[in-house]
C-alpha cells in the first residue's frame, strides 16, 4: 500500500498546549540546574568564571574509584535486571501461564517498598553475622555487604521499570507477526529471539535506561549496603560532600553531581541514536487478540519458578519488614514481644500520621497525573512532530532524573525561595514546591514509557483519522489514548510509587504542616521511635495503599488496567 | 477542544490544585511569626508548644525541623540564592556554626539568662552558645558481651580483640559522629583510626541505624549518643551505655540567631526563654544535659560533673583546627574506610 503523504508543519496538533508544555518544562527542569550550576561556576573565590570546584574534584583520586564504581554497579544492576524482566514480561503477556493476571501485580508491587526500608529487610535478612537467612542455613553463605548484594538488592526493585515498559509494549504490539513465523514451522525460542526481541528492543532500552540512571543517582541503598562493604560510589561521595555542612560542600556536591549529569547526557544521547534505528511502527489499526503459547510441560515448573522468585523479592523483604512491624522491641525472639504496639503509635500516637497520609496521596496522585500527562505531550511533540530540537526535550526531562534527589531540591531551593520567576507568589514552603520536585524528578518515567508507546504506533492510523476530518482531540481520544493507555497506566504507578514516599528532596523542601509520609518515615527512622518498627509500619502501609489503588483501577476498568 | 471539558481528567487536576491551594498556609507574611530551623525531636517541640505560647501570646512559632546535616543544606541553599528564612537555628553541628559566624550570617548575642554557660561551650563573641549537651557513650548489647567483659575505653576499639564487633556512625553522614572521629583523631592519631578499619567497625548512617544494628545483634558493642539509649532504657534493658575511662565525647546542641532582618528582638527574648527554667527542663526531658548548674541531670543518667570531669576537652585549638580540616578529616577517613 503506498503511503499517504501529508505535508506536517513542524508542530502539529494544539499549539498553546504543546508550547506550555514545552515552557513548563524549560521553567522548571531545566532553569533550576542553569541557576545551580552558574552558582557553581561563579562562585569561586576570587569571583567570575572559573572550574575551582570541578578541577578540585578531578584532582582527587577517589573520584576516579567512584566514578569505575558506579559503572560498574549500574551496569551491573542494569544487565541483572534486564536478565530477570525480559523473561518474566514474555511469560507473563504471551504464554498461558497460570495465574498470570495475577502475578503481574505481584512482581510490580516490589517498586511499591521504599528502597531505604527495602533495604533495612535485606540487611535483616543477608547481613553476614546473623542474617535470618544465614541462620536458618547455619552458615554463613549470603552477604549483603558485598559488590553483588547491592547489585541484588538495588535490582530487586528496580528491575520493575523493564518490567512494565516491556509488559505495556507487549500488550500493545501486535501478536500476528509473531503468529506468522510460528505458521512459518519457527520454534519459540527462534520467533522470540527474532521477531519479539527486537521488536520490543526499543521498550527495553527506555526501561533499561531508567533503570541505570536510577541506580547510580540512588542515594538510600547504596549508603546502608555500600559503605559496610566499602563501595565508594559517585553519590557516596555527593553525599559526604552535602552533609559537610558547609557551602563549600555545596558547591562541591553541585560540581560532582554535574560531572553525573555529564555522563547522564552521554547515555541519553547514545540511546537516542539507538531507539532512532531501532524502532518499528508495529501497532496497526487490526485488532489483535493474542494467541497464547502453550508451554506444555514447562507450565508447572515455570509457574513454580516464578513463585518463588515473587517470593524472593516480595515476600521475603515483606516479611522482614512485618517482623520488624510487630516487635515491640527489634531483635528479640519472643512471643510476648510481638504485638501491634507499633502500628498504635503510628496511627494514634503520632499526631500528624492523618494530614501526612492525606498530603501524600494528594501530592502523590496529583503528580503521577500531572506527569503522566506532561509526559504523553512531550512524547508526541517528539514522536508525532517535526519541531526541530524535539529530540531534546526527552533529555532536558531526564536531567533531573539522573540528578541526586538532594541536589535537585537544592536546586529548586535557590531557584524558588524567592518569587516564582522573580514576580509571582513564593512557591517556597508551600505543598507546591514538593508537588513540582515530583513532577520534574519522575517525569523522565511518563516521557519514557509513552515515548515507546507513540513509536510503536503506526503513523496511517493518525492519518486515517485526520483524513476522516477528525481533529487532534478527537484523533487523541480515539487513536492515541485508547492504544496508549496500558502505557499510561504503567506511568501513572510509575510515578506514583516512589512520589507516594519520597524522602530525599521531601526532607529539605517541607515546611511546617507540610508533612508527608516521607517526612514520616524520615522521623521514625531517625528517632521519634523507640522500639524501631514504625517506618516498617509505614512502609506496610504505602504497600497497602499502591496495592489498593491498582485493585481499584483493575475493577474501574474490569481487569484490563491496571499493574 | 471543548470536550476536554468532559474529561474526567481536566476535572481531576482542577480539583488537585484548588486542594493544593487550600493546603497552602497563608501565615508565611504574619509579622509575629518566629522561624525556628531545629534538630530538636518532634515530641520536644509538642512539649515546647503550649509552654511557649503562654510565655509569648500572639507570637506564632514555625518550626522546620530535621537532621542538623539537613538544616545546613536547607540553609545554605536559601542562602545561596539571597537570604535564609530562619530567624534562629538549633542544632547539633558546632562547626558550622562557627563557619557561619566567621562569615558574617550570625547575629551576636549574649543572653543574660546564659550567663553560666561555660566559656567552652559557647563562640568567644556570642555569636552561638550551647543549649543542651548530647553526650557519645559507649553501648553494649548484654545478650551478646557482659557488662564487664565489654570494652572499657574508646582506645581500646582498636585493639585486635574487638575485630568484627564494634559498629558507629558514619562521620561522613552524621554530625555527632564526625566530632567524634575528629576527637578520637586528635586525641590518638590516624593510627587508631586504622586500627578501627582493621577491626572492620561497620560505621554506616546516624545513631538510630547503630541501635537498630545493636537490637538485631549485628554488632555487640559500639558508640551511640547517651540519649538515644536513655529513651529505650524502660524498654529494652539488653542494650546499656558505658562510660569510657579515656572520656565521653561532649557534643553541643547551639542555639544562634541569624541575621535575617526584622524578628531580631522576638529572636533574643526566644533565645532568653530557651535558657530559662522551662526551655531547659525540656531539653533535659529529651535526655540531655543543660549547660548551666543547678539542673538536674536526665532521667537514668550520671550527673553531669561526673560526665564532665571525664571527657575529651573542647579547646579552642582543636576547634579553630578541625574548622580548617574539616574536609580533610572526611576525605582520609574515607580514605581508609573504603580501602
Amino acid at each position: 500500500m503506498k503511503k499517504i503523504e501529508i505535508k506536517f508543519p513542524s508542530l502539529q496538533g494544539p499549539v498553546p498546549l504543546l508550547t506550555l508544555g514545552i515552557l513548563f518544562l524549560f521553567t522548571v527542569c531545566v532553569y533550576p540546574f542553569v541557576v545551580l550550576l552558574g552558582k557553581v561556576f561563579f562562585s569561586a573565590e576570587g569571583g567570575g568564571f572559573s572550574f575551582q570546584y570541578l578541577a578540585e574534584i578531578l584532582e582527587s583520586a577517589s573520584t576516579y574509584t567512584a566514578i569505575l564504581n558506579t559503572l560498574l554497579i549500574a551496569t551491573g544492576t542494569t544487565l541483572l535486571c534486564s536478565f530477570i524482566a525480559i523473561p518474566l514480561a514474555w511469560m507473563l503477556v504471551r504464554t498461558n501461564l497460570p495465574g498470570a493476571s495475577r502475578l503481574r501485580s505481584w512482581c510490580s508491587l516490589p517498586y511499591a517498598i521504599p528502597p531505604y526500608i527495602g533495604a533495612i529487610a535485606w540487611i535483616y535478612l543477608a547481613n553476614p553475622s546473623n542474617g535470618i537467612l544465614n541462620l536458618l542455613l547455619g552458615k554463613s553463605i549470603f552477604n549483603v555487604y558485598s559488590f553483588g548484594g547491592l547489585i541484588w538488592v538495588m535490582s530487586s526493585f528496580f528491575f520493575t521499570f523493564i518490567l512494565l515498559s516491556l509488559l505495556s509494549a507487549l500488550d500493545r504490539m501486535d501478536s500476528s507477526l509473531e503468529e506468522a513465523a510460528r505458521l512459518s514451522g519457527a520454534r519459540p525460542t527462534q520467533v522470540f529471539f527474532r521477531i519479539t526481541l527486537p521488536l520490543i528492543l526499543p521498550a527495553l532500552i527506555s526501561g533499561a535506561l531508567l533503570v541505570f540512571l536510577a541506580s547510580a543517582a540512588s542515594f538510600g541503598v547504596p549508603a546502608l549496603i555500600g559503605s559496610p562493604a566499602r563501595i565508594f560510589l559517585m553519590t557516596t561521595k555527593i553525599y559526604t560532600f552535602q552533609k559537610m555542612g558547609s557551602l563549600r560542600g555545596i558547591y562541591l556536591a553541585a560540581a560532582l553531581s554535574s560531572l553525573l549529569l555529564l555522563f547522564a547526557l552521554v547515555i541519553l544521547v547514545l540511546n537516542q541514536r539507538l531507539i532512532k534505528k531501532l524502532s518499528f511502527q508495529v501497532v496497526s489499526g487490526k485488532a489483535s487478540r493474542p494467541s497464547l503459547i502453550d508451554l506444555g510441560r514447562w507450565k508447572n515448573p515455570l509457574f513454580l519458578g516464578i513463585l518463588c522468585f515473587v517470593g524472593l523479592v516480595l515476600v521475603l523483604p515483606l516479611g522482614g519488614i512485618l517482623i520488624t512491624a510487630l516487635s515491640s522491641v527489634q531483635g528479640r525472639f519472643s512471643f510476648d514481644n510481638f504485638g501491634l504496639q507499633n502500628f498504635r503509635n503510628v496511627f494514634f500516637g503520632i499526631s500528624e500520621t492523618p494530614r501526612a497520609l492525606k498530603n501524600s496521596l494528594i501530592l502523590g496522585v496529583g503528580a503521577a497525573t500531572f506527569a503522566t500527562f506532561l509526559g504523553m505531550l512531550l512524547s508526541y511533540v517528539q514522536w508525532k512532530t517535526k519541531l526541530k530540537g524535539r529530540r531534546l526535550l526527552d533529555i532536558f526531562a531526564s536531567l533531573p532524573y539522573a540528578a541526586p534527589g538532594t541536589v535537585v531540591a537544592l536546586a529548586l531551593i535557590i531557584s524558588f525561595s524567592g518569587p516564582f520567576l522573580g514576580f509571582g507568589p513564593s512557591l517556597y514552603n508551600t505543598l507546591w514546591i514538593l508537588w513540582l520536585a515530583y513532577v520534574i524528578k519522575f517525569l523522565s518515567f511518563s516521557i519514557r514509557t509513552t515515548g515507546d508507546g507513540f513509536g510503536q504506533i503506526d503513523d496511517c492510523l493518525a492519518e486515517a483519522a485526520r483524513v476522516s476530518g477528525a481533529s487532534w482531540w478527537v484523533t487523541l481520544k480515539t487513536i492515541w489514548y485508547p492504544l496508549m493507555k496500558p502505557s499510561l497506566v504503567a506511568a501513572w504507578f510509575l510515578i506514583f510509587m516512589p512520589a507516594f514516599s519520597e524522602l530525599t528532596m521531601t526532607v529539605l523542601l517541607t515546611g511546617p504542616g507540610m508533612e508527608t509520609v516521607g517526612t514520616l518515615l524520615f522521623q521514625l527512622q531517625e528517632y521519634a521511635d523507640v522500639s524501631g518498627g514504625g517506618a516498617a509500619v509505614l512502609a506496610l502501609v504505602i504497600i497497602c495503599a499502591v496495592a489498593l489503588i491498582n485493585w481499584l483501577v483493575k475493577l474501574l476498568s474490569k481487569g484490563k488496567y491496571g499493574l | 477542544m471543548m470536550s476536554i471539558f468532559k474529561r474526567p481528567l481536566f476535572w481531576g487536576v482542577g480539583i488537585f490544585m484548588a486542594s493544593l491551594v487550600s493546603c497552602t498556609s497563608s501565615e508565611t507574611g504574619n509579622s509575629n511569626t518566629l522561624w525556628i530551623y531545629t534538630s530538636l525531636y518532634k515530641d520536644t517541640i509538642e512539649d515546647l508548644t503550649p509552654r511557649l505560647k503562654e510565655a509569648f501570646p500572639g507570637v506564632e512559632f514555625q518550626w522546620f525541623q530535621a537532621g542538623s546535616e539537613e538544616i545546613a543544606t536547607k540553609i545554605n541553599a536559601e542562602m545561596i540564592a539571597g537570604e535564609t528564612k530562619a530567624d534562629v537555628l538549633i542544632s547539633s553541628d558546632r562547626f558550622w556554626y562557627e563557619e557561619l559566624a566567621s562569615t558574617g550570617h550570625l547575629h551576636s548575642y549574649q543572653s543574660p539568662t546564659a550567663k553560666g554557660v561555660p566559656e567552652s561551650l559557647k563562640n568567644p563573641s556570642g555569636y552561638y552558645s550551647t543549649l543542651s549537651i548530647p553526650v557519645m557513650v559507649l553501648v553494649v548489647n548484654q545478650e551478646m558481651i557482659s557488662k564487664e567483659k565489654a570494652p572499657k575505653t574508646f582506645k581500646e576499639l582498636a585493639d585486635p580483640k574487638w575485630s568484627k564487633k564494634i559498629t558507629s556512625g558514619s562521620p561522613l553522614e552524621s554530625g555527632t559522629n564526625f566530632t567524634t572521629v575528629a576527637m578520637l583523631e586528635h586525641a590518638y592519631g590516624w593510627d587508631y583510626i586504622k586500627g578501627l578499619r582493621k577491626n572492620e567497625i561497620l560505621s554506616q548512617g546516624g545513631n538510630s541505624a547503630v541501635i537498630r544494628r545493636l537490637q538485631r545483634k549485628e554488632r555487640p558493642v559500639g558508640w551511640v549518643l547517651l540519649e538515644n539509649l536513655l529513651r529505650i532504657q524502660d524498654t529494652d534493658t539488653r542494650l546499656v551505655p558505658l562510660y569510657p575511662e579515656d572520656g565521653v565525647v561532649i557534643q553541643s546542641n547551639v542555639i544562634a540567631i541569624t541575621k535575617k532582618k526584622g524578628k531580631r528582638e522576638l529572636a533574643e527574648k526566644f533565645v532568653d526563654w530557651m535558657y530559662g527554667k522551662d526551655g531547659q527542663e525540656a531539653m533535659i526531658r529529651s535526655y540531655m544535659y543543660s549547660p548551666l548548674e543547678g539542673y538536674t541531670p536526665p532521667k537514668g543518667a550520671p550527673p553531669f560533673k561526673q560526665i564532665r570531669d571525664k571527657s575529651f576537652k573542647w579547646t579552642a585549638e582543636f576547634i579553630e583546627g578541625v574548622v580548617k580540616k574539616r574536609d580533610e578529616i572526611k576525605e582520609q577517613f574515607a580514605r581508609i574506610m573504603f580501602e
